[in-house]
């Protein structure tokens, strides 16, 4: 008997994406256990035709850990020349972070919220994609503070940020 | 020579150096195909499979009881950290990976300390990380252990003929304690 697969619930939002940035996306698709890679280029599994996204930008990469019996994912920057935000952190080059139940990430321009749904099978999981027409990331922008302040980034949005249901 | 002076700096790679051992190594030719001593520079951004199968691996192993893709290492930067880290993950269904005295499961992955012996079956691999400046490329090095790697048990001390090391024997007694 096949076991479930785990889901990614993947939301993406970019504002000029009337012009065929997400074109290249598929709704659906499934994966091995391997890397997935999302970028600009020709191998990219999730692809944007964007030209600020590197080639190969991110990879979720799926494992298990120990004592667990539903993948994890480690989402990796593989770019090199931009940063990626992702919840509140700022990573650069060949850093990584797991995948909390909901992440959100931020890639040049591209607003992206991932939504884990786990599951048994070890052998692939799937991605189901949907393009959001608003804004999914409120991040707040610092302002000007007095010296003795400290600008933190804030890990969890205010209640003005949306998302998909 | 102005091509020398004008030319960027050059970084520092990180030298990976796996030792192997595996009791049939002689008779089997279970690492036939690895280059020894041969300095080999891959991307950061590789993951680098090892295994039985060679459109799969980049380093292959002669062996039929080998998973066709055992195990991978993956270069990462950590936090606050200005060199290459690497994981291990355990990529056979079949075997279990030990890495130190940590098993690794399929799909499983860890850290790698920076010099660790690393088993499945009866292959041992002695992993040893020298770090290097540059983010964008490390090297990998392999070397064949004439004997086996868990019988150097300080990872590399020396032997003495006689079998004992000085550190198990005092080297003054009183004779009171006869």
């Amino acid at each position: 008997m096949e076991r479930s697969m785990s889901v990614l619930q993947i939301a993406l939002y970019h504002p000029n994406q009337d012009r065929g940035i997400f074109e290249d996306i598929p709704h659906h698709l499934e994966h091995d256990t391997t890397h997935l890679v999302i970028g600009r280029g020709q191998n990219a599994h999730l692809k944007f035709r964007l030209p600020g996204v590197s080639r190969h930008h991110i990879s979720l990469e799926p494992y298990l850990e120990k004592g667990n019996v539903c993948l994890t994912f480690c989402l990796k920057i593989l770019s090199r020349s931009s940063s990626v935000w992702v919840n509140g952190l700022t990573l650069k080059y060949l850093e990584q972070v797991p995948l909390t139940a909901v992440s959100k990430v931020i890639f040049s321009g591209v607003q992206m919220v991932i939504r884990v749904e786990g599951g048994a099978s070890k052998e692939k999981f799937a991605c189901c994609i949907r393009f959001s027409c608003s804004p999914l990331i409120y991040r707040a922008k610092a302002e000007e503070t007095d010296e003795y302040e400290a600008i933190q980034e804030d890990p969890e949005p205010p209640q003005e940020t949306r998302e998909l249901n | 020579m102005s091509g020398f002076e004008d030319a960027d700096t050059e970084e520092t790679l990180t030298c990976f150096q796996v030792t192997v051992y595996h009791p049939n190594q002689e008779h089997n030719q279970v690492f036939q195909t690895l280059r020894f001593f041969n300095r080999e520079r891959l991307s950061s951004m590789e993951v680098i499979k090892f295994g039985r199968s060679p459109n799969l691996c980049h380093y292959t192993f002669q062996d039929k009881q080998v998973s066709r893709v055992q195990f991978s290492l993956q270069p990462f930067k950590q936090f606050n950290s200005s060199v290459l880290s690497f994981e291990i993950k355990n990529l056979s269904k079949k075997t279990s990976l030990l890495v130190g005295n940590i098993e690794l499961g399929y799909l499983n992955k860890m850290d790698l300390p920076g010099r660790c012996i690393v088993r499945f079956g009866e292959y041992q691999f002695l992993m040893e990380k020298e770090d290097g400046e540059s983010l964008e490329y490390f090297e990998t090095r392999f070397v064949l252990a004439p004997r086996s790697l868990l019988e150097e048990r300080h990872y590399g001390k020396p032997v003495p003929e006689n079998g004992f090391s000085s550190s198990t024997l005092p080297t003054e007694m009183d004779e009171n304690e006869y």
